[in-house]
Formats: C-alpha cells, sequence, structure tokens
C-alpha cells in the first residue's frame, strides 16, 4: 500500500552569508494513512523543515519527498497548491492576517473553494468555539495573546476537513487545561481515519502517537 | 463564478486591511489624475462654449484681407452683400482690443448696431446701451470687478481719437453666470467702437443671415464679388459706396479731408468665412491648448510613475507573508494575483472617482483657479467667473485604464514574487 506521506533520503540545505545550513540529511520515513507520527528532538534539528517538506511548503535540496506516490519536490506550483488544499497546517509562529477578523482567518483557505461567506462564518463560529475562543470570533489577530493564536492556528487548519494535519509545536505555548483541548482536538482528527504528524516536545502529544521518530 | 466572486470581495477587504498602503497610493492616484480630469474638463467646456457661440453667431462672416493680412472691410459692403440673392440680413460689427485702467487690463471691445443685440446678450445688471447715446457700455463681470467699477461709474478717456476723447459710461454689467466670452468684453454699439478705434466707415467684420437652403448660393456669390471701393472715396475697383445704412454714420463722415486722404487705403479683398468653417477651426484650436498642455502632463506623470509603484508595493514585508500564508492554507497563485488585481481595481477605481469628484469642485466651486489659466489667455489665477467645463466619461475613463496600469504594475509584481516563492521561507 502506498505510504501517505514518504521521504527518502531527503535532504533540505539553507544558504546563508556564514555558509550552508544542512537542516535536514537524508531522512527516510514513510508515513501510513490514518498513523500518528510525533517528531521529537532537540531545537535545530529539523522538525519544522521536515514538516514543511511533507506540507508541500519547501522543496528538498536533494532526495525524495513523495504524497499519495506523488513526488512533491519536482510538482508544478498548481498541483503543490492542490495538495496543499488536502491538508490542515498548523504554524509554530501562527502567522495570521492582522487586523482579520478571527472568522475569516480561520476560513480563509475556503475562500478559493467559493463557501458562501454566512456558511464560513458559522464554521468559524464552531471550529473557534472547539478550541476555546468563544464570542470573539470578530476580534483581530492583534487582540489576542500567543497561546489564543495559536489555538486559532489550529481552527483554521481543521477548518477545510483536511485529510491530514502536520502541526508544528500546536501545544507549546498553551496552559495546560487549552493544551488538552487541542490534544483532545487532534485525537478526536486521528480517530476519524486521518493522518496526522506533530512536530513536539509534549509528551502527552508523544504519548498520544502510534509512531516516534526522534531526530538529532 | 461564486468562487471569484469570493475571491474578489477578500480584494476589496484588503483595500481596508492596509490603509496607509491604500491612502498613499489614493493620494498619488489623485495627485496625477486632478489636473488631468480638470484640464481636459476646461478644454471641453470651453470648445462647448465655442460651438454654442458659433450655433448662436451668423450663417457667414465676410472680413477683409491687405497684404495678406486681417484688414477691416468698408461699410459700403453691407449694400452689395445685401443685393446678393439669398441674403437674409446683414450687419457690421467691430471687434478689436483696448487696456483699461491704470493697471492696462485687456479687454475685448464689440461694437454692434443696436437693433442688433443677441438675445444671449441681453441679461445685463443695469441696461444695455441706448440707441442714440454715445460711449454707453455694458462690461463683463470679470473685468468690472478687475476694474473696481460697476453700474453707474464712469471711465475716462481710455483711447485717442481725432474726433475727441470722451468719457464713458458704465450702463450695465453682464450677469456672471453668462458664458466666459462676456467676462473681459467691453460690450457697445458700432458707433461707440467705431469711434473708441478712430475707424468710422469700417467694420472689423460683417455678419450675414441668410435664407434658409442658400448658404452655399450666398457664399458662392460673395466669393466672386470683386474687391470693394476705398471706404472714405468709393474710387476703387469695387461697385461704388452706397448710403450708409440707417443708424450708421456716412462712410468719412466727422473726418477732416487731409487726414481722409492721408488715411487712404487700397482695396481690400473680402474673405468668407462660414459657420462650417468656424466648426472646422474650433477643434484644431482646441487640440492646440490641449496638447501642449498634455505633453507637460506627461512629462509630470512620468515623472510620478516610480513613485506610485513604490506606493502601490508600501507594506512589501506584509504583503509577502499573506501572499505566502494564502499559498501555505491552499490558495493558487492566480488566485493570489486575482485578490492584489481586485484591490488594485478598486484602488483605481476609487482614485479616478475621487480625481473627478475633487476636478468638478475645483472647476464648479473654486472657478478652475490655477488651471484655467492655461486655457484662457488673459484670464487670472482666480478667473472670478464660471469657467465652463464638461466632464466627460473619456477621461475620467482614462485616468482609471492608466492608475489601474500603473498600481496592478506596482501591486502584482510583489505579489507575484511572493506568491512563487516557498511559502515556508516566506513565513520564517
Amino acid at each position: 500500500m502506498t505510504p501517505h506521506f514518504e521521504t527518502r533520503n531527503a535532504c533540505r540545505v539553507f544558504r546563508s552569508a556564514t555558509g550552508d545550513v544542512r537542516a535536514l540529511d537524508g531522512i527516510s520515513l514513510a508515513v501510513e494513512r490514518g498513523a500518528f507520527l510525533a517528531v521529537t528532538g532537540p531545537s535545530g534539528r529539523g522538525k519544522t523543515t521536515l514538516l514543511a517538506l511533507l506540507g508541500a511548503l519547501d522543496r528538498p535540496t536533494s532526495g525524495l519527498v513523495l504524497f499519495d506516490g506523488e513526488d512533491l519536490g519536482g510538482a508544478s506550483e498548481p498541483h503543490r497548491s492542490r495538495v496543499r488544499r488536502r491538508l490542515g497546517i498548523v504554524f509554530q509562529s501562527s502567522p495570521m492576517i492582522e487586523r482579520l477578523p478571527l472568522w475569516e482567518n480561520v476560513t480563509y483557505p475556503l475562500v478559493p473553494r467559493g463557501v458562501p461567506t454566512r456558511e464560513r462564518r458559522r464554521l468559524a463560529k464552531a471550529l473557534l468555539e472547539r478550541v476555546g475562543i468563544v464570542g470573539r470570533d470578530a476580534a483581530r489577530p492583534e487582540e489576542l495573546s500567543g497561546g489564543e493564536r495559536q489555538r486559532v492556528g489550529v481552527a483554521r487548519a481543521l477548518a477545510a476537513d483536511p485529510e491530514a494535519i502536520l502541526a508544528d509545536e500546536p501545544t507549546s505555548d498553551l496552559d495546560r487545561g487549552t493544551a488538552e483541548a487541542v490534544v483532545a482536538l487532534l485525537r478526536e482528527f486521528h480517530a476519524s481515519g486521518r493522518t496526522v504528524i506533530v512536530a513536539t516536545h509534549d509528551p502527552v502529544l508523544e504519548a498520544l502517537a502510534t509512531r516516534t521518530l526522534r531526530l538529532g | 463564478m461564486r468562487k471569484l466572486a469570493a475571491i474578489a470581495r477578500t480584494g476589496l477587504v484588503a483595500v481596508l486591511l492596509h490603509p496607509l498602503r491604500s491612502g498613499a497610493t489614493l493620494l498619488c492616484l489623485v495627485a496625477v489624475l486632478l489636473p488631468y480630469v480638470a484640464a481636459t474638463g476646461v478644454a471641453r467646456g470651453l470648445a462647448d462654449a465655442a460651438d454654442t457661440s458659433i450655433r448662436a453667431g451668423a450663417d457667414v462672416y465676410v472680413t477683409g484681407l491687405r497684404f495678406g493680412r486681417p484688414a477691416p472691410v468698408p461699410l459700403a459692403m453691407i449694400e452689395t452683400v445685401r443685393t446678393v440673392p439669398g441674403v437674409r440680413d446683414v450687419f457690421p460689427r467691430i471687434v478689436g482690443e483696448v487696456a483699461l485702467g491704470a493697471d492696462r487690463i485687456p479687454a475685448v471691445v464689440v461694437g454692434v448696431p443696436a437693433g442688433r443685440v443677441p438675445d444671449s446678450a441681453r441679461f445685463v445688471e443695469g441696461r444695455l446701451f441706448a440707441p442714440d447715446a454715445g460711449n454707453e457700455l455694458v462690461l463683463g463681470a470679470e473685468l468690472a470687478r478687475r476694474l473696481s467699477t460697476g453700474v453707474g461709474a464712469r471711465i475716462p478717456p481710455f483711447y485717442r481719437s481725432r474726433s475727441g476723447e470722451r468719457v464713458s459710461k458704465v450702463v450695465g454689467v453682464f450677469r456672471s453666470d453668462l458664458p466666459l466670452w462676456e467676462a473681459n468684453l467691453v460690450f457697445c454699439s458700432f458707433e461707440t467702437a467705431a469711434h473708441i478705434f478712430d475707424q468710422e466707415g469700417l467694420a472689423t467684420s460683417l455678419l450675414v443671415a441668410c435664407e434658409p437652403g442658400y448658404r452655399d448660393a450666398v457664399v458662392a456669390a460673395l466669393r466672386r464679388l470683386p474687391p470693394p471701393g476705398q471706404p472714405h472715396g468709393g474710387t476703387g475697383s469695387g461697385p461704388p459706396a452706397p448710403p450708409a445704412p440707417p443708424g450708421l454714420p456716412a462712410e468719412g463722415a466727422g473726418l477732416p479731408a487731409e487726414a481722409a486722404r492721408g488715411a487712404e487705403p487700397g482695396p481690400v479683398t473680402p474673405v468668407v468665412t462660414t459657420r462650417d468653417d468656424l466648426f472646422a477651426l474650433l477643434p484644431r484650436g482646441m487640440s492646440h491648448l490641449e496638447g501642449i498642455f498634455q505633453i507637460h502632463f506627461v512629462l509630470a506623470f512620468a515623472a510620478l510613475i516610480p513613485l506610485l509603484m513604490v506606493t502601490a508595493g508600501l507594506g512589501l514585508s506584509g504583503r509577502r507573508r499573506e501572499a505566502a500564508l494564502m499559498k501555505a492554507t491552499g490558495w493558487m497563485t492566480d488566485e493570489v494575483l486575482l485578490q492584489a488585481m481586485v484591490e488594485s481595481l478598486v484602488l483605481s477605481l476609487l482614485g479616478a472617482s475621487t480625481a473627478v469628484l475633487l476636478a468638478w469642485g475645483w472647476l464648479d466651486l473654486l472657478d478652475g483657479s490655477g488651471i484655467a489659466g492655461i486655457f484662457l489667455p488673459g484670464a487670472t489665477a482666480t478667473p472670478g467667473f464660471p469657467v465652463p467645463f464638461r466632464l466627460g466619461p473619456v477621461p475620467a475613463l482614462l485616468g482609471f485604464v492608466v492608475s489601474f496600469a500603473i498600481v496592478s504594475a506596482g501591486t502584482l509584481y510583489s505579489t507575484w514574487r511572493a506568491a512563487t516563492a516557498a511559502p515556508a521561507l516566506a513565513l520564517r
């Protein structure tokens, strides 16, 4: 059976003024559909870079990154965009479009799919409630704390009903109670038979994973 | 379609999301478009006013040439012209320039026989000049303002005449909402104008009205006329001088014989100009002024293009992050570009609309202060009279298209660069 995600000897080298930085060095892995993979390891060992490659956010310098058996590294940009539409990505820095209301931010991935505004607003409200942000769907990102931004990021990743979630430290900025809510969401998502890949230092998430990949 | 509408809506929202970028771009657009829209509005308004004047004027104008240059025509020609089949009416007119007041303000003197005042010139504060009274003047509103004078005021002699200078009386002032042609005008009887210019027995033009359908025949007949005789002697090659028409002085009347002999010129070659000829000349004159303005405008515009492009690309790092985030969440590059294009479209539309609105205020409420003088020689920086203008759709549309092209160039390039980069790199 074709793995959902696969890397074969994938390398990613960043060029800088001080010399090349080898962020990922010959990683090979296969993640089956419906798996829960926790990527762990000290900071700076390439967890975020690996997630970026798997999420078609970046291309490997060498080696292969496959999604459903298709090479993402050599794929065209429209094809990579179509792959990203099937994924929900939680970013560590929780980037958002500033000054745009939370409900718009959460459902921004649905805009190119032509989902009506009223439907988007209803969905965003429900997702925000699920991550513990109640009655603030019209608030602006600037008004949120780091933890709240993180939760909005999780809600956005879930908005398009993706077939896999790639989450980069989804509980790092959260208090225990909120972190548990996010963990519960990921567990629920995984329980529906979909793939979860998280880069984390959180032992709770590690314990939840069906498989752990330790980098470094 | 729903998808396009949804993306377009986000483009509209993006205008409000970036007030600094949108505001700066709008400001640049308005700075560029406003003079263009206002100037083309004045040019078109003047063309309309000229068109109206030509329509209200005579069917045919007879003027004179001497040494190949414009010369007055003798009044003797009036009777000759009147005998041409198809001519319904003919009367003389004097149009000349004088300088008034201590500041030597230029003014155009127009003299017509008392019974021939056009309807459009009847709207005056005070009254029109009386048929038999000498040196009664009706002034244009702008001229009266600049001379600080009004109805009932007297103007000391401002000309030299062999028959003696007289004090003139202002009996009327044109209402200021009349066409600007009357703004720097001194309107008076034909006799007064002849006296002011010391040109008895001459007119600058004869105005001919034709019977319906006879105009071409009249023109052909007038062009076959031999040059008229000398204005004061009647010994030239033209027909003998008839008695002066009623209400007009006899030729040479009041002139010392020696002076008349000394001023005796050769025959004048008649020049016949039809209303159609004037219509044909009108666009050429307006295009010349418009062309001069547009050359200057294009140079200024070219200098502003880089500024506008920089302004449109303001907040480049923010735009880069937004585009990367959109790409990371599944937007296609063309969808990101479409959003940016809608944003540019809205800004251009706003810029063009604001420019048209401000141009209207500038021309209507401020009388085109600062720009009317480009098209109206003699007008001051603050004309003080309603400058005719027409804000047509073509300049507004052209302004919008040019704005859109420039704003798009500034926006789309930076967005395309951001949208084609790896999202992970842009979001780091």
